[in-house]
């Protein structure tokens, strides 16, 4: 992919020479702990399942912050021109943007993976679970993602972005609720598909399913792909 | 109207069309350019002249025609094609959040520049742009006048074969202006320039043609390089019996002390100078005095004086 190196490292770069990397995982290190501890202290929990879901939460929460800047802010400031005018192919711009805010996303979870240490020092937790959860939660995290950079890549607004990828996460997270609506209906069975808290579910359980990776993988192609296409019609 | 196609052309840009909707912005645009050369490209507000660089940059799709560098057609979907272009885009948008350096870092990488051949460039760049002293600044904290020389410097870091400018001297104070028509000038010694701007007197001072992009169509201007605004191009017959006389005092109402005497016969005479525009009345007064005139003519058109005898109210285009 022609140009692929320089736009993830001017990516990664931005996100480290600006506050946003420094706030956004402090943050999320911070409330994560925080949910952790209310759980083990409050409510006893012993495994992670509650903060799995909590970190989901946060995640829907704080993608979509991340990813209403990476195009509506380059139309913005008029940089996409540049960019695209560059010897750079539009997959590349598409692919670097989006894995290295899958490395800023990485940093975050790898921080929030103390609270692990802390129930192996006090319990004897299955990691089983554990590690399907933070995949479940990565392959989320990605989803989130893709949906959140093809929005962007559709606005030339951040909040307008920002909005709509909050609005699209909210209902596909909540989707499955719908098919109480129609109890007789096939479409039970596609909300129940397209749903994330349904796909999700399994996986943070340490059910891990080929559908449901099929599910986020897909969603992830889908959305890259449409986002690359997005880049091209702007050539026309 | 077609511009005149140059063989071998280092870049052109052949029947290249757009529209957008139901308005035609660019209807069959034809430009060839030779290393070399800096083409001036003018125009009104909204006529396509952002189109007509996005285009030749491979930014954008034209709807038919091509554009060709060096015999290889440029391509949006190709991005290898793009690699010996040097763009600057209106407002000359930069990464406010770098500084200078690593900015001009990042755009030699897209280039594909080995470490040294970035490293020697964008030292180049930096000196050439005066940008030495503020590369460890950031770019959202310099100045617009800054910020253009940089947009200036990200251009001509790969050492393009083609450079497309989109008003590159916006916001540059005139010293700054001075250096950049310089760097514009010293940079275009191998290069095709395409150069857009509003600024007549930028063209007069760059470019060595000038077209003018009008409902889609691109149209040749005459461009008077040397004649300077306070000075007019004076053609004059003459009946003189002493021509010697006049011989002896042309020169020094001429401007740089050159006039052009040939005889056509039976003591007439074609005499041809530039003078200062303040000195004209002691010109008349001695031909008058020395000589009987028979005709007399005065141009002392520039650039803006040419463009509004075409553009204007029962003008030529």
């Amino acid at each position: 992919m022609i140009g692929f190196w320089s736009v993830f490292m001017r990516e990664s770069q931005h996100y480290f020479v600006t506050p946003i990397a420094y706030v956004v995982i402090s943050t999320f290190w911070l409330l994560s702990g925080f949910f952790f501890s209310f759980n083990q202290l409050f409510v006893s929990a012993i495994d992670m399942v509650s903060a799995f879901h909590n970190m989901s939460l946060l995640l829907m929460l704080m993608i979509p912050l991340l990813t209403m800047r990476s195009f509506a802010e380059e139309k913005q400031a008029g940089t996409l021109e540049l960019l695209m005018t560059l010897p750079i192919s539009d997959g590349a711009i598409i692919l670097a943007k989006y894995l290295s805010l899958m490395m800023l996303v990485f940093f975050m979870l790898l921080g929030s993976s103390v609270a692990v240490l802390v129930l192996i020092y006090f319990g004897e937790p299955d990691l089983g679970p554990v590690l399907g959860g933070y995949t479940g939660i990565f392959l989320l995290a990605s989803s989130f993602s893709a949906l959140g950079l093809l929005i962007s890549s559709l606005s030339a607004n951040q909040v307008v972005a920002a909005t709509a990828t909050w609005s699209l996460l909210l209902v596909l997270w909540f989707i499955d609720y719908a098919s109480a609506l129609f109890p007789a209906s096939d479409l039970i069975h596609l909300f129940q598909h397209i749903s994330f808290s349904v796909q999700y579910l399994d996986i943070i359980r340490g059910v891990v399913t080929g559908g449901g990776f099929i599910y986020f993988f897909g969603l992830v192609l889908f959305c890259l792909v449409s986002a690359t296409q997005v880049l091209r019609m702007k050539r026309f | 109207m077609q511009i005149e196609k140059k063989s071998e052309a280092l870049f052109e840009i052949k029947g290249v069309k757009k529209r957008f909707g139901r308005y035609s912005v660019l209807d069959s645009i034809n430009l060839a350019i030779q290393p070399g050369e800096i083409v001036g490209l003018l125009g009104p507000n909204g006529c396509g002249k952002t189109t007509t660089l996005r285009i030749a940059a491979g930014f954008a799709w034209p709807d038919t025609g091509q554009v060709i560098l060096n015999g290889s057609p440029i391509s949006p979907d190709q991005p290898k094609s793009r690699r010996s272009i040097g763009y600057l885009p209106e407002r000359s948008p930069v990464y406010d959040s770098f500084n200078v350096a690593r900015y001009l870092s990042f755009v030699a990488s897209a280039h594909n520049m080995d470490r040294v051949q970035a490293s020697d460039s964008i030292e180049y760049v930096l000196n050439a742009f005066d940008l030495e002293l503020v590369k460890d600044r950031t770019i959202g904290h310099l100045s617009k006048g800054y910020k253009q020389r940089i947009g200036l410097a990200q251009a001509l870091i790969s050492k393009p074969k083609v450079l497309l400018l989109d008003e590159p001297t916006n916001g540059l104070d005139p010293r700054q202006l001075i250096e950049a028509r310089k760097m514009i000038k010293l940079a275009a010694q191998d290069k095709a320039v395409i150069f857009s701007t509003h600024i007549v007197q930028e063209i007069e001072a760059l470019c060595t043609r000038v077209v003018y992009l009008d409902k889609g169509i691109l149209h040749p201007v005459p461009l008077k390089k040397s004649l300077p605004r306070d000075c007019v191009s004076i053609t004059v017959d003459i009946v003189c019996a002493k021509i010697e006389v006049l011989r002896k005092l042309l020169p020094p109402l001429s401007r740089e002390s050159k006039v052009t005497i040939v005889p056509l016969g039976d003591e007439k005479f074609n005499i041809s100078m530039t003078i200062r525009k303040a000195k004209q009345s002691d010109l008349i007064h001695l031909f008058s005095k020395h000589s009987l005139l028979e005709s007399l003519q005065v141009d002392g058109s520039s650039l803006e004086e040419t463009l509004i005898e075409l553009i204007g109210e029962g003008g030529k285009l």
